[in-house]
């Protein structure tokens, strides 16, 4: 079952869902219309290795927007800190955003629960694209789950922005 | 929880799901496969911006002959079907045989909300040049029970019967939500739409 954005209203206040800031204008019929942080993060390098940690740049998204290159991948993040205990999220491109082309996760749109921060997002435009800080990018869903629940302690809880990738430390 | 495909045609049956046109042989055993409609807009290569409205383009009718797409671009196509439901949320993917064609036909952006009931807009990108043709089964939808109390959508591609570009530049610009349409007309489910498939 996934959430109505009623529930959604209704955990967020009662402290089962964690969305800080919270803005009641931003609930969908079925999400929460989640805004983009002014940090981006980019990879240095054109080769990019699984095993090694990748080295990455910063970029900050002025006030005035920054155009994002077609086929190419930022990292970016929520300016809120999301998540819940009770729920399991996934996230989605608002329609009006994925219209313009631009992808925000590829093919990774399953959170876990017990994850609480801000969320990494794939930005991937497949067509050039002028980006906003506190624009709405994104939506977060939240589904029932069944079965006992195991909280995420991994290695991006408490993300505060963007996050490379940590895979090179499932490799020894 | 997500519905079976006889659940999808007994929900339809009874006015909550709207498919329309129905075909019973396209359930699947929990979705039902939608067919590619016949228009098509070709996004050229300016640059969009979050803020502005976009240039609107006409969409061309793909022929009889299908319509090659390109690799590096954008296309907004369009469901045959009318598809929505105001008791469930659902959900639009590529079908397997569409996927392992290399074609992408939404991008990160797979939900339906309760109460959008639509003709669907697909953002279509493919990795290898590839012909399209309308009428082709492209994609699946599925439906998903909703947990709590339903609130209507009431967003700016609410009645939308046609591929129809992005309306994001209706946000403000400080970045909270458009005021929603009040009163906007929702078409209920298994109500009769006009402007059916040809």
């Amino acid at each position: 079952m996934i959430l109505s954005g009623k529930q959604i209203m209704l955990e967020q206040r009662a402290g089962r869902i964690i969305i800080d800031p919270f803005d009641e204008t931003a609930v969908n019929p079925n999400s929460y219309n989640f805004t983009l942080s002014d940090t981006l993060i980019v990879y240095a390098s054109e080769l990019l290795d699984a095993s090694t940690e990748n080295r990455t740049e910063e970029l900050r998204i002025p006030a005035d927007g920054l155009q994002l290159k077609a086929n190419r991948l930022y990292l970016a993040a929520t300016r809120e800190v999301m998540g819940s205990e009770h729920y399991a999220p996934t996230f989605a491109a608002r329609s009006s955003v994925a219209r313009l082309g631009l992808f925000i996760n590829l093919s990774a749109p399953l959170g876990d629960v017990g994850f609480i921060g801000r969320w990494t997002l794939q930005l991937y435009p497949t067509h050039d694209v002028i980006v906003y800080p506190g624009m709405q990018i994104g939506q977060m869903m939240w589904w029932k789950t069944l079965g006992d629940v195991a909280l995420y302690n991994g290695k991006y809880q408490h993300a505060d922005g963007p996050r490379a990738s940590m895979l090179y430390r499932s490799f020894s | 929880m997500l519905l079976t495909g006889p659940e999808i045609v007994r929900q339809r049956h009874s006015g909550a799901i709207a498919i329309e046109p129905f075909h019973p042989e396209q359930v699947e055993q929990n979705s039902y496969g939608f067919r590619l409609g016949h228009r098509l807009v070709e996004c050229e290569t300016e640059v969009f911006d979050a803020r502005r409205p976009l240039r609107e383009r006409e969409p061309t009718n793909i022929p009889a002959a299908g319509v090659v797409l390109q690799p590096d671009r954008l296309y907004l196509g369009e469901t045959l079907e009318i598809i929505g439901s105001d008791r469930y949320a659902c959900e639009l993917y590529g079908t397997l045989s569409v996927a392992a064609l290399g074609v992408w036909i939404q991008v990160s952006a797979p939900l339906g909300h309760t109460g959008a009931i639509v003709r669907w807009t697909l953002e279509i990108r493919v990795c290898k040049p590839i012909r399209l043709h309308a009428g082709m089964l492209i994609g699946k939808v599925a439906f998903w029970g909703v947990n709590g109390e339903v609130m209507p959508y009431r967003g700016r591609y609410a009645n939308s019967v046609a591929v129809t570009q992005s309306r994001l530049y209706r946000d403000p610009a400080d970045g909270a939500t458009e005021v929603r349409q009040a009163g906007a007309m929702i078409p209920r489910a298994g109500a009769m739409i006009p402007e059916l498939a040809r």
